[in-house]
């Protein structure tokens, strides 16, 4: 499966939810947000299936003033 | 007491994260500062990176408000989606609208931050605007209904300290929210003084994270903040163009 995220072409097997997706990406255990096709998705829809050609933005909060 | 919207916040420090030079010097001067409310950037997080430092994950989330801004929006629709991004952590409902139009000045464009602010306002933000100190804009600015405004002292990160207080003191007497001069501030004198002429605030960033010491600066500026809203509260002496002696001229004794 292909997906986008932050602008990355990412190619992907066997992950279906967008949970398995942050732990394969190694971010499951931080603060951030996950825009999903222009959408923000809400923690408890972590076990949303996603789909081919899926684009994802994936933010956290740094130093700024 | 600050008050901002629904909040009330202690201090009337409030501090910046960004380009400290390292976690520890950052976290100590944070906590030096005695700043309740912390500005953050929204950016994309980095991938297969388990180890990337996350200066959230190193504080007490209960002790402070957040307060992301909105840097690096260049219109007004690229500020409300970075605001509803940082909602949707559900650790902020503050906004920092901060959409800059010019890349060497980082001056704040008008037009798009007031769009900005009205679009914010209705989904229900505490925002607060960084302006330029155009006078008339924050006025406009209030009479939409946004909870602070933020004028700013001189360019972001350029340490000029105010360069402007006519226009500030004409944004201060016309204020019907919070006023916080964010953006310029370079040393604790520029931040006492904007106390004194009567600011509710100061936001600092490059002031403590770009100091030779940031952490005895942020303890600096702390100082600076209280000194300044004591001596606005104390009520200071008119300037006068000749001098008043100090002691009476009556009962001076005889001198050879």
């Amino acid at each position: 499966m292909k997906l986008m995220v932050n602008a990355q072409q990412l190619v992907i097997e066997n992950i279906q939810t967008i949970e398995q997706l942050l732990l394969h990406l190694e971010l499951s255990s931080k603060i951030m947000i996950v825009e999903l096709n222009g959408q923000i998705i809400q923690q408890l829809n972590y076990n949303n299936k996603i789909a081919e050609g899926d684009v994802f933005e994936i933010v956290t909060f740094v130093g700024g003033g | 007491m600050l008050k901002i919207g629904q909040y009330e916040i202690e201090s009337r420090l409030l501090l910046g994260t960004g380009k400290f030079p390292n976690f520890s010097m950052q976290k100590q001067a944070i906590a030096r500062s005695g700043a309740k409310i912390l500005t953050f950037a929204v950016r994309r997080m980095a991938l297969f990176d388990a180890e990337q430092p996350n200066l959230l994950q190193e504080l007490d989330l209960n002790n402070y408000l957040f307060l992301p801004n909105t840097a690096g929006a260049k219109t007004a629709e690229e500020a409300v989606r970075v605001a509803k991004l940082a909602r949707a952590s559900g650790l902020c409902h503050m906004v920092k609208v901060e959409v800059i139009g010019c890349n060497e000045t980082l001056l704040p464009d008008p037009i798009e931050t007031y769009r900005a602010c009205e679009q914010l306002i209705a989904e229900g933000f505490t925002v607060l605007p960084y302006t330029s100190d155009d006078v008339v804009l924050a006025r406009k600015l209030q009479e939409l209904g946004v909870h602070a405004i933020m004028p700013g002292a001189s360019p972001i990160g350029s340490g000029q300290g105010i360069i402007n207080p006519l226009n500030l003191s004409f944004i201060i007497e016309q204020a019907t929210v919070p006023v916080i001069v964010d953006a310029g501030i370079g040393s604790p004198a520029d931040a006492a003084y904007a106390m004194e002429i009567g600011a509710d605030g100061v936001l600092l960033n490059t002031a403590v994270s770009g100091a030779k010491d940031p952490v005895k600066m942020a303890d600096a500026m702390r100082l600076a903040v209280e000194a300044g809203r004591l001596g606005y509260e104390a009520g200071r002496i008119d300037q006068k163009k000749y001098a008043t002696a100090s002691s009476s001229m009556k009962g001076l004794p005889h001198y050879g």
